[in-house]
């Protein structure tokens, strides 16, 4: 037996002629959420997605479904007959199967039209349907509630056929992911950057991430965690690629060579210089970070435009306005944030400067750099880089 | 996984060795019976179990009880609650010991027991003098063999003297770190020691408590009555058979191995106290231990923080405070532990590279 599902989405009627385009990609991205072993039929019909799917993998395509960016809300439906005593059933039988028929409930039917030739308006099948039941029921424990019911028979109509649900679930919403091109994210370990992430993979983003990795001093604790947070957010993009660049060098350099209150603002700079050349060479279309404005010493603006400074390509920032609890609770909704929490060292006593510079000036940072032999460290940072396909 | 070249961690856990890994597997496959069950084959299993038991006691050279449990943790709260007695009363404990042994203690403290940390001389060990003027207690627990720093508590003088003076005080041992290396006393005042097997090469989840039951029943968990009503559940007879080997296999090596590995001036080391010949913990000051450890790690070297059970970050021991390393500087360590099987070359080949990254890394902390 198969089930069906109507899925909703969000925005892309409005993107005119893209549209075929964006719905052929959340037909692509659902198909490739869903369980590889069922054999999944996904049809477009005239603004809405149709999913038909083996009963037996119910469970894992709804949860597909709940992660999939660009579907709004999705219904578990029936197809039923399109004419008028067909629906009039439809809609009883619907409320048989929610519903114990001998205690109080509220409902509402709620018809939507997309096949316009279709005879009956949709305020007509919702009274049709409403007295087929209440002569079938009487009205002892049955009342419509048309502002918030307990329960809302839908009633779709389309040119191919007719559905009724009762059920309305949402979802991500966003854009399908593939939709608005590949970024490079800046992935830490921290609860911030992988929330970037995932702001930017619902707007229909492909995510890779790149990495930073002291290595030799702190261990691989921090690298487990990255490894793990790309996977958690894999299940919202399918396939991503993450970057590891061993940073010791340079962190050591820069340590070594320049001024201490200067040194974050350093490490951040190399880092970006390193992630701009990887982009370049991927033709990725921008850099994503977690940075939330004040909220460290490196993030505030004076220090967020100097490190900027040292790259062209755009760099985004979605969650510079953010409040951290709401950061905390995306990141415990996508399920990052326990991962994030996780104590992984961060060997302050070596690298971090006691007094970190909240206004570093480019002059002195320029100078600071021209200690270091910069071509040659980035050069060494980028042949070591670890590739890994998540 | 990177492949681990020298592995100096035993004290966390010392890994199975490949001829007792394939014993474990010959067993779950020859005895995969229930040893309760009263056909021939749960029969026979109920005989291969009582062998292994006598093996483990004569090796232990135990002339009491020994229950089978799942490791060093569940025996120590086990022997603790078995034998404090009923009255709540006073109980001493090591301040050196695993936190297995103190936590179950202190948790008492609530419920009105008087808890009384035995006084440390500036070895670390318990002294033996500043407790002679302690209440009488109900029951004291302390460690063999401490698992940070590797000093040796005087069991035997301590349990002598305690069961003349107080004759009903018990005294409960925590002898993970110790079994299966060093060879077992005749303990005749102790009343319960625990082990763990994984710490001698054995299965992790397994381990037993030597014991002098009290008349009373009084275990932990209950259920199926296994092990006479002491320690109820499934007896995990292939594990508890593999654990008999690596017992007897790891004392073999050890009284082979007689060269036994002392640094000058590596280790943290007082005089007049015992250590431990597989353990010690490595000044590292000024350099923060973990930075080191992950040094040896690229190298492929494995190396301990401190116990891994208290290797929490925030805390600093209380040993090593006890010791003098104020602060911070209780994270300016690092514990080397080895096994009977070791080879002696590749430690003194470890000592040097540690003594390089060290240098190396002092310049980052002054």
């Amino acid at each position: 037996m198969n089930s069906l599902y109507i899925i909703r989405y969000d925005k892309i009627g409005l993107k005119g002629q893209n549209r075929s385009m964006f719905e052929r990609r959340l037909c692509k991205n659902i198909k490739g959420q869903a369980p590889k072993e069922a054999s999944c039929n996904i049809i477009r019909i005239q603004g809405r997605v149709l999913v038909e799917v083996d009963s037996e993998f119910e469970e894992e395509i709804e949860d597909a479904l709940r992660r999939t960016p660009g579907i709004h809300s999705f219904s578990k439906a029936t197809t039923v007959g399109k004419d008028i005593e067909a629906l009039k059933e439809a809609g009883l039988k619907e409320l048989q199967k929610n519903w114990d028929g001998k205690s109080p409930i509220e409902f509402r039917v709620s018809a939507k039209r997309s096949d316009k030739e279709y005879p009956i308006k949709s305020s007509e099948i919702n009274q049709a349907v409403g007295d087929h039941i209440f002569q079938h029921y009487g009205n002892e424990f049955l009342k419509v509630n048309l502002k918030k019911p307990q329960l809302e028979i839908g009633l779709e109509i389309h040119y191919q056929r007719a559905m009724v649900h009762s059920k309305i679930e949402r979802s991500l919403g966003g854009l399908p992911v593939g939709t608005a091109g590949d970024v490079l994210c800046l992935l830490s370990g921290g609860i911030d950057s992988p929330v970037a992430a995932f702001q930017m993979l619902r707007r229909g983003c492909r995510v890779h991430f790149i990495f930073f990795e002291n290595r030799v001093f702190l261990g691989r604790a921090a690298y487990e965690k990255v490894l793990r947070l790309a996977k958690t957010l894999s299940k919202f993009q399918g396939f991503c690629i993450l970057n590891v660049v061993p940073f010791t060098d340079i962190q050591v350099a820069i340590r070594d060579e320049c001024r201490e209150r200067n040194r974050v603002i350093l490490y951040r700079r190399y880092m970006y210089r390193i992630a701009e050349r990887l982009l370049n060479e991927k033709g990725y279309h921008g850099l994503i970070n977690g940075e939330c404005l004040g909220q460290v010493a490196s993030q505030t603006l004076e220090n967020m435009k100097v490190v900027n400074d040292v790259v062209e390509c755009p760099v985004y920032r979605p969650l510079i306005s953010m409040d951290k609890n709401d950061i905390v609770n995306i990141a415990k909704k996508i399920d990052t944030f326990d991962i994030s929490s996780e104590d992984a060292p961060d060997c302050c006593s070596v690298f971090m400067p006691s007094r970190p510079a909240t206004k570093a000036k480019t002059e002195f940072l320029l100078d600071d750099e021209t200690r270091l032999d910069s071509e040659a460290l980035i050069e060494k940072a980028i042949s070591e880089m670890e590739v890994i396909k998540i | 996984m990177p492949s681990c070249e020298l592995y100096l961690d035993h004290a966390a856990t010392s890994p199975m060795r490949r001829s007792v890994a394939e014993k474990l597997c010959h067993y779950l496959l020859e005895y995969p019976f229930n040893s309760e069950t009263v056909y021939e084959w749960g029969l026979i299993s109920k005989r291969v179990l009582a062998e292994a038991r006598t093996e483990i006691l004569k090796k232990l050279n135990w002339n009491a009880d020994l229950l089978f449990t799942s490791g060093g943790t569940e025996s120590n709260n086990l022997a603790i609650h078995a034998l404090k007695g009923k009255n709540k009363g006073v109980i001493w404990v090591s301040q050196t010991a695993h936190p297995s042994l103190i936590k179950p203690i202190k948790k008492l403290e609530d419920e009105g027991w008087q808890i009384l940390d035995l006084p440390i001389a500036s070895t670390g060990c318990v002294d033996l003098e500043a407790i002679k003027d302690f209440p009488e207690p109900n029951l004291v627990a302390i460690e063999w063999v401490n698992s940070e720093v590797g000093f040796i508590q005087p069991i035997s003088t301590l349990s002598s003297w305690l069961k003349e003076t107080y004759p009903s005080s018990k005294i409960v041992i925590d002898a993970v770190q110790g079994v299966g290396k060093i060879e077992m006393p005749a303990w005749k005042n102790v009343d319960a020691f625990s082990f763990s097997a994984h710490k001698f090469g054995g299965p992790i989840g397994t381990g037993g408590l030597a014991f002098r039951p009290p008349k009373q029943l009084n275990p932990l968990q209950l259920g199926g009555g296994q092990e006479s009503g002491w320690r109820s559940g499934t007896i995990a007879l292939a594990n508890i058979l593999c654990m008999k080997d690596a017992l007897l296999e790891s004392y073999k090596q050890a009284n082979v191995a007689t060269e036994t590995y002392q640094v000058e001036g590596l280790f943290v080391r007082k005089e007049g106290v015992e250590y431990s010949s597989y353990l010690g913990l490595i000044d590292t000051r000024p350099v923060d231990g973990e930075v080191l450890l992950h040094q040896l790690e690229a190298k492929g070297i494995a190396m301990g923080l401190g116990s891994a059970c208290q290797a929490s970050r925030k805390k600093p021991s209380l040993t090593l405070q006890l010791l003098g390393f104020q602060g911070s500087e209780a994270r300016q360590t690092l514990r080397m532990s080895w096994s009977p099987f070791t080879d002696m070359k590749e430690i003194e080949a470890t000592i040097q590279t540690f003594k390089q990254l060290h240098q190396e890394s002092s310049r980052y902390f002054k």
